[in-house]
């Protein structure tokens, strides 16, 4: 895949593979292609929620716009 | 001339007055009576008490409001009001008047009223109540927060979101939410919201841009609510690049900030509920898809090797009589082929533990073409297998030490020769030999 898919798409998709799986019937090559892309879609949502850790910042309206106006670093 | 009887039984004014004055305190219905009417003057004394007078088409009555009943901000003439109060009488004046106990403007909630159903109606008008609502992140990635600086509901966004999410990046922008100022701190606290939410500043800032804003306070009054019934705060709302949530504490009454947002939560807590996942129950869903992911994929593979063990047991069921060659080269084969499944297969499994780490795709290629010529090889003996032919009357000559007959140079009159049927051998000898 050329870009990062959004957190619903992965989960979407490895939720799907893992149904797949489940039913059986795929071949060696399908499997370990899938379990691979699976693998893959998992680190991506791990990743996804990670990205939501950060700062809390609690600011005034005036300071808040004030920061707005800062130069940026 | 007026005689002194007559004068005699003249009443004194002040105590008619005074009469007239405890009539009309003693009468029910002039006491604590709620009256409607229009302010006709307005006029606060120095001592703090109101003076005014109230009227309509029919009448009019001079009022007054004592400094600790008098409401803080002044009413303008002309407004609409109903009052409580008592008739009363001046007696040093004889004036009457009446004491007003509360007041209450009609006008001012009802032109309020007026101006939010207008409102209303006309983003009604331009569609934008209809308008398509953006759902609301899955994850969010940084939640800005609109709401009454170092109130309470802000304390309980905050606590809240904290429980589902620790650490999770929000930026509190805290504003007034009631009074003359509010509608336009409102607006300019989501002005800000959506600077943050501008991916190319929020590059610059190296943070991820604000995906979804909450707005709001917690209950109070109709009054205290009423900046999210304004147009300022509505066509903010209205504007914002991200969706947002309408977050003011209230059950009943609909505000225009509910209206217009992307979703309505009843309360700041509520809007925290619908925004913040709890981030352990998304890591458990992971676990628990991790868990099936390997558990299937193992399962197949296992699969794979029963039909692997199938194959093999298929070549070993292959006829002993007259094929040892082919047999031999099947044999090699076959443990070369063990040997390649199960170093595949062991591999496959040493990665699944390792979770994410890939067979490497030529391998498994070249184990497929493995598996297609083991399943072609089986196929070929099948359909050369000779005891099919002797299912048909032929029978297979074999010398007594097993070599298979072929060839008339093969024999000598008098050899023992072994006949082999399909359900038997016969054991014979050779009376004569002649070429073709």
């Amino acid at each position: 895949m050329s870009k990062t898919p959004s957190y619903s798409e992965a989960l979407q998709r490895l939720e799907a593979i893992v149904a797949e799986l489940e039913r059986g019937g795929t071949d060696l090559e399908a499997t370990v292609k899938m379990f691979e892309e699976g693998s893959e879609l998992l680190r991506t949502c791990q990743a996804h929620l990670d990205e939501a850790e950060g700062q809390l910042k609690r600011l005034r309206l005036a300071d808040a716009e004030a920061e707005l106006e800062e130069p940026q670093p | 001339m007026l005689t002194p009887e007559v004068l005699g039984s003249a009443l004194p004014v002040g105590r008619f007055v005074l009469g007239l004055r405890r009539l009309l305190n003693e009468e029910p219905t002039l006491q604590h009576q709620m009256l409607r009417g229009e302010i006709a003057r307005w006029s606060r004394a120095r001592s703090g008490h109101v003076y005014l007078t109230l009227r309509d088409d029919d009448g009019s009555i001079d009022a007054v409001m004592w400094s600790s009943r008098a409401p803080r901000m002044d009413l303008e003439e002309g407004s609409e009001v109903v009052v409580i109060g008592s008739v009363d009488l001046y007696p040093t004046r004889g004036h009457l008047q009446l004491q007003v106990a509360s007041i209450h403007a009609v006008d001012t909630i009802g032109e309020l009223e007026a101006e939010r159903r207008k409102l209303i109606a006309a983003l009604k008008a331009e569609g934008v109540l209809d308008r398509p609502r953006r759902p609301l992140p899955a994850l969010p990635r940084h939640v800005a927060i609109v709401i009454g600086s170092q109130s309470a509901a802000e304390a309980d966004v905050l606590r809240l979101s904290e429980d589902r999410w620790p650490g999770l990046r929000r930026t509190v922008i805290g504003v007034l939410v009631q009074g003359e100022k509010a509608a336009e701190e409102l607006a300019r606290g989501l002005r800000v919201a959506a600077r943050l939410a501008d991916p190319i500043y929020a590059a610059s800032r190296g943070a991820p841009p604000v995906d979804v804003i909450i707005v709001g306070r917690g209950g109070g009054s109709t009054e205290d609510l009423w900046a999210f019934n304004l147009e300022r705060v509505a066509r903010a709302v209205v504007s914002m690049p991200v969706p947002v949530v309408s977050a003011v504490g209230h059950e009943s009454d609909v505000l225009v900030s509910d209206l217009v947002a992307d979703v309505r939560a009843s309360t700041p807590s509520d809007a925290v509920e619908r925004v913040v996942p709890v981030r352990s129950d998304l890591e458990q869903h992971h676990d628990d898809l991790a868990l099936r992911l390997e558990a299937s994929a193992a399962r197949r593979f296992a699969e794979t090797r029963q039909h692997h063990r199938l194959l093999r047991h298929r070549l070993a069921g292959a006829p002993a009589s007259g094929l040892s060659r082919a047999r031999g080269q099947l044999g090699d084969l076959r443990s070369r082929l063990d040997q390649t499944v199960d170093a595949r297969l062991t591999e496959t499994a040493n990665r699944l533990v390792e979770r994410g780490h890939a067979l490497q795709r030529a391998v498994d290629v070249h184990l497929g073409r493995q598996r297609e010529r083991l399943a072609g090889l089986g196929a070929a003996l099948r359909t050369t297998d000779p005891r099919k032919v002797l299912e048909r009357g032929y029978g297979m000559l074999q010398q007594p030490d097993g070599s298979v007959i072929g060839s008339v140079g093969d024999v000598a009159v008098g050899d023992a020769l072994m006949v082999h049927l399909a359900d038997g051998t016969v054991t014979t000898a050779v009376e004569d030999v002649h070429r073709t």
